[in-house]
């Protein structure tokens, strides 16, 4: 199928959208675009893009706009947020962008799923390069419309919670894994994200137009006020001392990386169980490009014990190894839990300890079923 | 390693007889040695006599890897399963990986056959032997091998290729089947489409096979089903549901199973997924950094080869991977269970010295229980 104009709206980061902007007359270089500076798109572009970077989500009223407005004030977003040159807003920027077009095709589900089939696998097929076959097979009570070969699954749901998406959790067969319409316009985000991250941090702005530069400088200077900084080390025992697996996901964070689900319940656990107060354990969480502060209070409290009563423990080493978040050095030899690994590391690096030592004083605080 | 050798006591005159035996095998096979596809992006690892690791080797052909080995004559020879752009690169992260086939160790170990209880020991320094559960402090374990340990393994074997063929629609032709040479089973698979996928998603797959994650109600869910609707389960469900159906002799709906369980169907599904899922070392397949037993070599423990299993239900390993010659070697032998191996039954022995084939010295003296008498 080739995009209608109505799609390409909704799919203003391809190039056809760029294609259909020509079409209607709009030039597509700089230039051109500040011709047109006083035309409704600009406003909106330059609201897209505060709202996508600071509240996660893009205004609803966009989608009343004709087609070819949509896709000119998504190019004036991007290039605010290209423009603030801060990769955090980039990432925000494209995750919200992303949820949007989810939620466009979740309102075409909702109104003709045969139609929401024909274009979530155009959608696969021309932005992601994956093949999404449309189908009609019923597997015990379940009825499954379309499905993806493996390898592309797993490359859009490693970030996703394992109970749900694991592949475990899903029918394979064949090389193929089967799902309804709503599981593969979700699965979509993470890829589109990347697309659209992609898109716009390649985009070359060698001198932008001054309402471009005003409404990024304003941008940036918001994204730095609220972005908290980075949590200071947790409690007593200081960030070498934390075990290679906790390590290797605190860089993966730093990165900008949207963790899996399971890497960020062993650092919610872990952080917890040294006695890290819940609200640092909180920021650390805030330099995730989906953070979305109130959902990660409720985990991180739930994980505390604050709701719910039980405290979770640490996951244990060979869980670990099993979701492939083991990263083991000479001093996991043994241990059973990444907790235990803070007694065996030796403080300093003068040789003092024996191996047990145990930095940190709140050992009332670690949960001692696992160890 | 060093230690290990001296904890398993091998001595000047072991290691040379193992070393000419080795040497021998080496000449006689180094025309007919499996070498890797795309060998010149592969990283290469040997495991010296002298007990040390040679690793970050890299060869352009197989005859530059096949003169190395006659010239070096190592203990074992390892390769990696990734590709990388600069294999000899000694610091990992400059290597540039390009991609890696996807290998699942089998190891028997980990399945718990009766057998081990039975023919594993302690070995202790005073020459006593000791059963598994009596866990002396100071000893050393033995692991030995047998016909039941292969067919256990076998029977995993047959667990991993029926989900990698059916559910991840693997083409049976890109998949090899090797015997270790000690006491497991390695299977490669070759598919060009899977070669990029990194460290999580092997680990999902790894997930995948042994259950590790799975959802109840994801299960149960499949069994709120008719008769008919059971017919047309695949993947876990389909194997879940037959093995449900073979314990209780009906089809399994969640209505019978309710009937038949009085209510634990949770219970019963979980026992089903112990009997289906496939047992695999998760390291060994998610480890894109490791070097892995290259087929054709000898292995370290046994001296026997990793040999191809060309037909899972049929290959008799502890017969086809005998790969020492059979010329007789006098042995003073400290302890050795019952040994099945080339297709004749040795031992068991205690405290005796005779003369035996020289791959069946070769196994003892490898497993530190027999010093070579000259
Ligand atoms: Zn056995």
């Amino acid at each position: 199928m080739s995009f209608g104009a109505e799609e390409l709206g909704d799919l203003p980061f391809i190039q056809e959208a760029g294609e259909l902007l020509v079409r209607k007359g709009y030039g597509l270089s700089m230039d051109e675009l500040v011709e047109n500076w006083s035309e409704p798109f600009v406003a909106a572009g330059v609201k897209r893009a505060r709202d996508a970077v600071m509240e996660g989500r893009v205004d609803e009223s966009l989608n009343g706009m004709a087609p070819e407005q949509r896709i000119l004030s998504f190019v004036v977003a991007a290039l605010v947020v290209r423009t603030t040159g801060n990769q955090y807003a980039i990432k925000r920027f494209a995750l919200a962008e992303a949820k949007r077009l989810e939620e466009r095709v979740f309102q075409r589900i909702r109104s003709n799923r045969y139609d929401a089939a024909v274009l979530l696998s155009a959608i696969y097929s021309r932005i992601l390069g994956m093949s999404l076959e449309r189908v009609d097979r019923t597997i015990g009570p379940e009825r499954f419309e379309v499905n993806l070969g493996l390898r592309d699954y797993l490359s859009l749901s490693s970030s996703l919670d394992a109970s749900k998406w694991g592949i475990v959790n899903r029918v394979v067969d064949g090389g193929r894994v089967y799902m309804k319409l709503e599981d593969a316009a979700r699965l979509l985000r993470s890829g589109i994200a990347d697309r659209i991250e992609r898109r716009v941090s390649s985009m070359e702005i060698p001198s932008p137009p001054a309402p471009i530069a005003e409404a990024a400088a304003k941008l940036s200077e918001e994204v730095v006020k609220t972005r908290p900084p980075p949590a200071a080390a947790a409690v007593s025992v200081s960030r070498e001392q934390y075990p290679p697996c906790i390590r290797s996901i605190l860089k993966r964070l730093e990165a900008g990386e949207n963790l899996p689900h399971s890497a960020r319940f062993l650092l919610a656990t872990f952080m917890v169980n040294i006695g890290m107060p819940t609200d640092d354990v909180i920021a650390l969480f805030s330099r995730s490009p989906d953070f979305n502060e109130r959902v990660t209070r409720y985990q991180v409290e739930h994980i505390a014990g604050l709701r719910g009563g039980k405290r979770y423990s640490v996951p244990a080493c060979p869980k670990l190894v099993a979701q492939g978040l083991c990263a083991r050095d000479d001093t996991c030899d043994d241990i059973r839990n990444p907790i235990s690994y803070l007694r065996r590391r030796p403080t300093g690096t003068g040789g003092g300890g024996n191996g047990r030592t145990r930095p940190g004083r709140r050992r009332d605080r670690i949960s001692e079923d696992e160890l | 390693m060093v230690e290990e050798m001296e904890e398993r006591g091998l001595g000047g005159e072991e290691i040379e007889f193992l070393r000419t035996s080795y040497r021998e095998y080496y000449y006689r096979a180094a025309s007919s040695m499996w070498i890797p596809r795309r060998l010149e992006a592969r990283e290469v690892g040997f495991l010296t006599f002298d007990g040390g690791h040679r690793r970050h080797l890299h060869f352009s052909s197989p005859g530059e890897l096949i003169a190395e080995i006659l010239r070096e004559i190592p203990w074992g020879v390892f390769y990696s399963v990734s590709l990388y752009e600069d294999p000899g690169n000694p610091e990992m992260e400059r290597k540039g990986w390009v991609g890696a086939d996807l290998v699942f160790d089998i190891d028997v170990k980990d399945l718990h056959p009766a057998c081990i209880e039975e023919h594993d020991f302690y070995l202790c320094n005073d020459g006593s032997v000791h059963r598994l559960a009596e866990r002396p402090m100071g000893c050393r374990r033995v692991d030995w091998v047998c016909p039941m340990c292969v067919d256990a393994g076998r029977k995993e074997v047959l667990k991993l290729l029926d989900v990698l063929q059916r559910d991840m629609g693997i083409r049976p032709d890109a998949i090899s089947v090797y015997f270790s040479g000690h006491r497991g089973f390695h299977v490669h698979v070759e598919d060009e489409n899977l070669m990029d996928m990194g460290r999580e998603a092997r680990a999902q797959i790894v997930d995948y096979l042994m259950l590790n994650s799975y959802n109840p109600g994801f299960l149960e869910g499949f069994l709120r089903t008719t008769e008919d609707g059971l017919e047309t389960l695949a993947g876990w469900p389909w194997r879940i549901a037959d093995v449900l159906r073979q314990r209780y002799g009906v089809p399994p709906t969640l209505r019978a199973l309710e009937a038949l369980t009085r209510g634990e169907v949770e219970a019963a599904i979980s026992s089903a997924v112990r009997d289906v899922a496939v047992h695999v070392d998760p390291q060994v397949t998610m480890d894109l950094s490791r070097i892995f037993r290259m087929p054709t070599s000898l292995n370290e423990k046994t001296g026997m080869m990793k040999q191809r299993c060309a037909d899972v239900m049929a290959c008799d390993p502890l017969k086809d991977a005998v790969a020492i010659g059979d010329y007789p070697i006098k042995v003073e032998i400290s302890y050795a269970p019952k040994l099945q191996i080339g297709g004749y039954t040795y031992g068991p022995y205690k405290r005796t010295a005779l003369k035996l084939p020289a791959f069946v010295a070769a196994f003892l003296v490898s497993k530190g229980v027999a010093k070579v008498i000259k």
